[in-house]
């Protein structure tokens, strides 16, 4: 037997924290990483009921996550780098003009 | 108490701790590595849940890919000045208890009963079974994802290529 109200509280925690994680930091790497630990928290929340309930959707949602995150995290890279190409900076609160 | 029950203690108590060292902790290069800890640690748990292609994946594209891309723009930029001692912002005032609070809700909603785990047929998450199912009941989806992935890498170069000198 799989301890389920263990692996959805460990899930819970983890997306919290991720939550926080884009909450509370300022540096936009860090909210990054906050959003890649929330798509972790899901993935082990998917693949837990996929088990549960014997049912290989929720392995197939968790892959497609994967790509999503894949690339997700590329183009805000990419966006990051423009970003700090104009602003030498990586706090969020200096990024809120629109022009340069 | 089972071996399988104390492994996903175990492994669930490394991935929290993980996360709170990401969370808390001042340098980014820090929390890209408890990161990293957090995934490897969630593809063990992936292969006790019986999804051995998922934890394999996890540790290819999670752990291999993603985070040696964060690892990668952490060194390439380098920060100074105020970057360096504003870590939290205004409203954690606010938002810790906004997040405990949900979190106990949850918690509650959790705890009022929820389907007990059966045994998962046979062969449950093997490659055999879940690529046979993926490309075949849902191949327009891979399909799909695989145009997103192209979206991506033009939305990349268009962002960051070289302009062509115009004439």
């Amino acid at each position: 037997m799989i301890p389920l109200n263990f692996l959805l509280i460990v899930s819970l925690i983890l997306f919290m924290v991720g939550t926080l994680t884009v909450l509370i930091r300022r540096n936009i790497l860090m909210i990054l990483m906050g959003l890649e630990l929330m798509l972790n928290a899901a993935s082990l929340l998917f693949i837990t009921y996929a088990r549960v309930l014997g049912n290989l959707m929720g392995q197939f949602f968790t892959l497609f996550i994967f790509v999503v995150a894949a690339v997700e995290v590329g183009l805000i890279i990419a966006i990051v780098l423009n970003i700090f190409g104009l602003k030498k900076s990586l706090l969020t609160s200096n990024f809120s003009l629109m022009r340069r | 108490m089972d071996t399988l029950n104390v492994s996903f203690y175990v492994l669930g108590a490394l991935a929290v701790l993980g996360a709170l060292s990401m969370l808390l902790s001042r340098q980014p290069m820090r929390a890209a590595v408890s990161l990293l800890f957090v995934m490897l640690v969630l593809s063990g748990m992936y292969a006790l849940l019986s999804a051995p292609f998922m934890a394999v994946l996890q540790l290819i594209i999670y752990a291999g890919a993603i985070m040696t891309l964060i690892i990668f723009i952490v060194t390439l930029v380098d920060v100074k000045g105020d970057d360096l001692h504003k870590v939290f912002s205004q409203i954690t005032l606010f938002a810790v208890p906004a997040v405990l609070g949900l979190s106990v809700l949850i918690i509650l909603h959790i705890m009022q009963g929820i389907p007990a785990a059966g045994q998962p047929p046979a062969e449950f998450g093997s490659v055999k079974n879940f690529t046979r199912i993926l490309l075949s009941q849902y191949a327009l989806q891979f399909e799909l994802a695989s145009v997103l992935l192209l979206v991506g890498i033009v939305g990349i170069s268009a962002l960051r290529g070289k302009k062509e000198e115009s004439k």
